[in-house]
């Protein structure tokens, strides 16, 4: 799991002039003569998909880079994992390179049977050999994959190669979650990358992989191309190229899409979107638009060590006094989805009947003045003989988290709690919670699988020098989570799950705020856009002839 | 006048180095005392264990000091400093130095008094486990054996044989980090056969690293690799002499090992992907350059015919215009320019005259030499617009006003009482006596033609040097920034150096050697 700062950082502060242009223009004709101006695409593109990325990845190999577009462009395209996910929620799991996987001694031991003809786009055979050398490579310490190692070292034991299409992997305990760390892991050619060392490889620019794309080109900076692979094992993909196009202003990108230059733009800003979509017939006619639901969770972070916060009805009012509904619908604007639990909402055991604390100011007066009463009259309540001050920590990139806090910031005050808002970098940020020397903040969980594992994030034995910044301890919500990362029935594990869901909640061992997502626009040619866990698989994509698209 | 100008030249170019030299420290300064670090910083950092973020800060040198090293210490400085402490420590951390600094650590363990007896015994016990390759402790004399074979000498004789015996080999595997630097030497020395098998050894003795690839291109890289890897890590396997120590105290700083690569024209690796910042300069440099200069050459072009005009028919109707038209243009933001052109004339809304994104349109490669640099053309005509018409209308602004003071001096009203036309008079007697401005703004326009520009590079989609630094700002790119603002900072000393000696041969009466008055 990753830590993020819970709101988008990686716009520019120009961003702001050009919405605000826009709205200048807005009073400007309406663009109705781009129909005659804007070009439909040549006949000869027809079968290249140009998707908009917004930033240059630094690397094409995840697990080296651990960068999203990088994530986005190679796995399953042109790097395959063992295993993947199915489409559309609950993601199971289905075999990639493996084609069964036998589990035994309660989930110790896994036992992967192969795919057999494959080859490496090279024309070499992938055998078991590869994966072997695949783990060698990301369990070495010398090699900088230090997120994909810690997902994975805790549970293996050992591994070994069975025969050129058998592998087995010895776990330590048993585990869950373990199986659904592997599609996140792309299987590298043990060929290629043998000779040399992996953190500077020339192939982290180039890659070469068993996946249904083969990699073409990448001129730096300016666009990445990939081609479908004639000589795939599987169902052969069907748009013959993909071409990720580096636009870093998304102004400039809607301009390129409604000049027909670009056909998928996957990650937009939820007010642009709009305002472009309102003003821009040919944009409307050319684009539906298309919404990506990010793995992960935003929270605010208390820190139960604080004597302050040590009492759930001190706890409660806080979450009560925060107006999450304002936040999403008038900060976030389609850029994020309101959330009850912890718990990822793509995930299957995410408890959907779990209301969302809903803001009640009055309630959380009344809950108050049972536990800090305002007893010398100053305006500001008394905690344990102490006036109920607390500083909230912003890091300073994050635009939308300072404006909703400076909101909150004035409910506890007339609720007679004194909030200072302090904006920090995130590098001093993240050292300050780790030392737990700090009040509130704000934290993001990325999952790397539909599964939500809390251990990390909540479980006491992880306060001191683990990811528990918030220290958070619950004997049974401990002993829920630990049974959770053991239970191997499926059944089992959601009703412990629901029971930590509501038992987290009641606690509010922290105030779940919202799921970012993704809203983007994609072009009407394209047809069954399918997505899956992480992301879209563009493999599965068709597109419809040109003639056909512009009868509609 | 030729040799006052070598002379003047030289200094300048003394002073030049001097001022960079104090632009480099005061940058360097400011980019690493900016709060968080490359290492620490980055919002995928919670996940990295210590050791991992502290092998990553010592790659880039940020566990030294900035400037002044007080304690500099190699790794024969560190098992000095261990040998003092290791009833506290035990022995553990005197191994982890290696056998690079057994024979003078032995030495240093039995010399010290106020240690116990058999720490010495003990620690070569200890450091024959990890490297059974050395001689035996139990046969007579095997203590000595044991310090004997760890002689740098004999060491570098050995590797000398390296590729020759392969006996030499496993002998070097065998000797641990003692090997290191002789093997290092051959290896970088790059010769075929001896130079595969040092890579070998290197390999096998640390761990990292890859062998030689065949073919000369990949054989370069590699051993530009080892050589990389060399200079990052030569302190843990080189044992400093005391003279080298007392350098050490500017030598093994931040700073110098930054100079130290500079020297060699070599600006390190970008911390953000690992690529050598000398690529990615090579990639966004040709680009910028390009459109740079096309604007520099559009604007001067221009500037002066619309100077000349101005001065010519000052205060008629024709001449406000212009000059309200240049005043307008000068007040108007660049990327406010830049949108109303994309707006305008890029097929968003209105017309579609020109491409809004990028170099060459998609698909470009498979065009002819001829229509691909017309699409090439075509994409440049609104970026270099906006990046020339702000200089264009400042260049003739100066230049009229210069003009204008030319025009009222005496031998302007003496070439005119000749009967000379106007024409002759503007253009041959006072145009190049008021080419100065000209010349000052060219100097210190030297700096944008590598700088580039963030706005018009991110509007139009062209990854030049512009973007390239603001991204590294971003991403506190140290290597990057310092590559990228001290290319900057000579240019701009080479500019201004450049526009001084085009004063001397455009105007006489200016001299540059000033051991001499000026010529009458």
């Amino acid at each position: 799991m990753k830590l993020s700062i819970p709101s988008a950082t990686r716009c520019f502060s120009t961003n702001l002039l050009w919405v605000s242009l826009v709205g200048v223009l807005a009073g400007c004709p309406p663009s109705d003569r781009g129909k005659a101006t804007a070009k439909e695409p040549a006949p000869g593109k027809a079968s290249t998909l140009v998707v908009h990325i917004d930033v240059n990845p630094p690397a094409l190999l995840p697990t080296i880079h651990p960068d999203q577009w990088a994530v986005r462009i190679t796995s399953h395209n042109v790097y395959e994992a063992l295993l993947r996910y199915s489409p559309n929620p609950p993601y199971g799991l289905e075999g990639e390179l493996a084609t069964a996987w036998k589990i035994e001694e309660e989930g110790r031991v896994l036992t992967f049977e192969l795919r057999r003809g494959v080859r490496w786009h090279d024309g070499k055979p992938f055998t078991a050999r590869d994966v072997r050398f695949t783990l060698d490579r990301i369990l070495d310490e010398k090699v900088r994959a230090a997120s994909t190692r810690a997902t994975l070292a805790p549970h293996i034991e050992r591994y070994e190669v069975l025969g050129p299409h058998r592998f087995r992997i010895v776990c330590k305990k048993a585990s869950p979650f373990f199986l659904h760390a592997l599609p996140a892991v792309p299987i590298i050619p043990e060929h290629i990358f043998r000779d040399s060392d992996l953190n500077h490889h020339p192939r982290l620019r180039s890659p070469l992989g068993t996946g249904p794309y083969r990699f073409v080109r990448w001129r730096s900076g300016r666009d990445i191309t990939l081609e479908r692979h004639k000589g795939y094992w599987g169902k052969k993909a069907s748009i013959e190229r993909l071409v990720f196009r580096v636009v870093r202003s998304p102004q400039q990108a809607l301009r390129l899409a409604h000049r027909g230059e670009l056909d998928f733009l996957p990650r937009l800003h939820g007010s642009q979107l709009g305002s472009a979509l309102e003003n821009d017939v040919v944009l409307r006619r050319r684009f539906r638009r298309i919404q990506h639901v990010t793995p992960g969770t935003s929270y605010v972070l208390l820190n139960h060590r604080r004597s302050m916060f040590s009492d759930v009805r001190v706890r409660r009012a806080l979450s009560l006094l925060l107006d999450v509904e304002t936040i999403v619908t008038h900060l976030m604007r389609g850029q994020a989805k309101r959330i009850s639990s912890l718990y990822w909402m793509g995930d299957p055991d995410c408890d959907q009947g779990l209301r969302p604390t809903r803001f009640d100011p009055a309630a959380a007066v009344k809950l108050l003045d049972s536990v800090a009463a305002d007893s010398d009259g100053d305006g500001i309540r008394e905690v344990g003989g102490k006036p109920f001050r607390f500083t909230f920590f912003v890091v300073a990139a994050s635009r939308t988290t300072r404006r909703w806090a400076t909101i909150y910031q004035q409910q506890l005050k007339k609720a007679g709690i004194e909030m200072t808002i302090k904006p920090v970098e995130w590098a001093a940020y993240l050292q300050a919670i780790r030392r737990h020397d700090f009040d509130m903040g704000t934290l993001g969980m990325a999952f790397s699988a539909p599964y939500s594992d809390l251990y990390l994030q909540f479980h006491s034995s992880q306060a001191d020098d683990g990811q528990n910044y918030g220290a958070y301890s619950n004997p049974e919500a401990d002993r829920l989570m630990a049974a959770i990362r053991r239970e191997m029935d499926p059944k089992k594990r959601r009703a412990q799950g629901t029971r930590l869901q509501h038992l987290l909640a009641a606690d509010v061992a922290a105030i779940p705020l919202f799921t970012l997502t993704e809203p983007g626009l994609l072009s009407r040619r394209v047809q069954g856009a399918l997505s899956t866990f992480p992301w879209y698989r563009l493999a599965s994509w068709r597109l419809t002839n040109v003639s056909a698209a512009q009868k509609r | 006048m030729r040799e006052g100008i070598g002379r003047y030249i030289v200094r300048r170019l003394g002073f030049a180095c001097l001022s960079l030299l104090g632009i480099s420290v005061v940058t360097f300064a400011l980019v690493h005392l900016a709060p968080g670090d490359a290492a620490s910083g980055g919002q995928g950092s919670a996940l990295v264990s210590r050791e991992a973020a502290e092998a990553q800060r010592r790659l880039f040198f940020l566990d030294l000091p900035l400037f002044f090293n007080a304690d500099p210490l190699g790794v024969l400085g560190r098992a000095d400093r261990l040998c003092g402490r290791v009833a506290v420590h035990g022995i553990a951390g005197l191994l982890r130095c290696g056998t690079a600094c057994a024979p003078s650590v032995a030495k240093g363990l039995r010399r010290c008094r106020s240690l116990p007896q058999h720490l010495q015994s003990s620690y070569l016990k200890h450091l024959r486990a990890a490297h059974p390759a050395l001689p035996s402790l139990d046969e007579s004399g095997g203590k000595k054996a044991l310090l004997d074979r760890l002689d740098a000498a004999r060491i570098d004789r050995i590797a000398a044989k390296l590729g020759g015996e392969d006996r030499a080999e496993s002998d070097l595997v065998g000797l641990g980090s003692a090997a290191v630097p002789a093997v290092i030497r051959v290896l970088l020395k790059g010769q075929a056969p001896s130079a595969d098998a040092a890579a070998r050894v290197a390999r096998r003795l640390v761990g990292v690293g890859g062998a030689l690839a065949p073919g000369a291109v990949a054989r370069r890289a590699g051993l530009k690799r080892w050589e990389e890897w060399w200079y990052q890590h030569q302190r843990d396997y080189l044992r400093f002499s005391a003279g080298a120590r007392r350098m050490g105290h500017l030598t093994e700083t931040r700073f110098a090992k930054w100079v130290g690569r500079i020297a060699s024209l070599d600006f390190g690796y970008s911390l953000s992907d690992g690529r050598p910042v000398s690529e990615k300069l090579a990639e966004a440099l040709p680009i910028t350059l390009l459109l740079s200069l096309l604007s520099l050459l559009l604007a001067y072009v221009l500037a002066v015919p619309l100077a000349v005009h101005g001065a010519a028919r000052k205060g008629r109707g024709d001449e406000r215009a212009i000059s309200l038209l240049l005043f307008a243009l000068y007040s108007t933001p660049s990327f406010w320019m830049a949108m109303m052109l994309v707006m305008l004339l890029g097929g968003v809304g209105y017309a579609d005259v020109f491409p809004i994104h990028g170099l060459s349109s998609p698909g470009a490669e498979e065009l002819t030499a001829l229509n691909w640099l017309l699409d090439r053309l075509w994409h440049l005509v609104l970026p270099v617009f906006c990046l020339s018409y702000g200089s264009l209308a400042v260049l003739s602004r100066y230049q009229r006003g210069a003009l204008l003071d030319a025009l009222g001096q005496d031998y302007i009203r003496t070439a005119r009482s000749k009967g000379l036309s106007e024409r002759r008079v503007i253009w041959r007697h006072a145009l190049p006596n008021a080419l100065l401005p000209m010349i000052t703004l060219l100097g210190l326009q030297f700096p944008y033609l590598i700088g580039g520009s963030v706005i018009i590079e991110r509007i139009f989609g062209i990854p030049g040097m512009g973007l390239l630094a603001f991204e590294a700002f971003l991403q506190r790119d140290y290597p990057l920034i310092m590559a990228v603002s001290v290319l900057s900072a000579a240019l701009t000393l080479f500019g201004l150096l450049v526009a001084d000696i085009l004063y001397a041969f455009v105007d006489p009466r200016i001299c540059l050697d000033a051991g001499k008055g000026p010529p009458s």
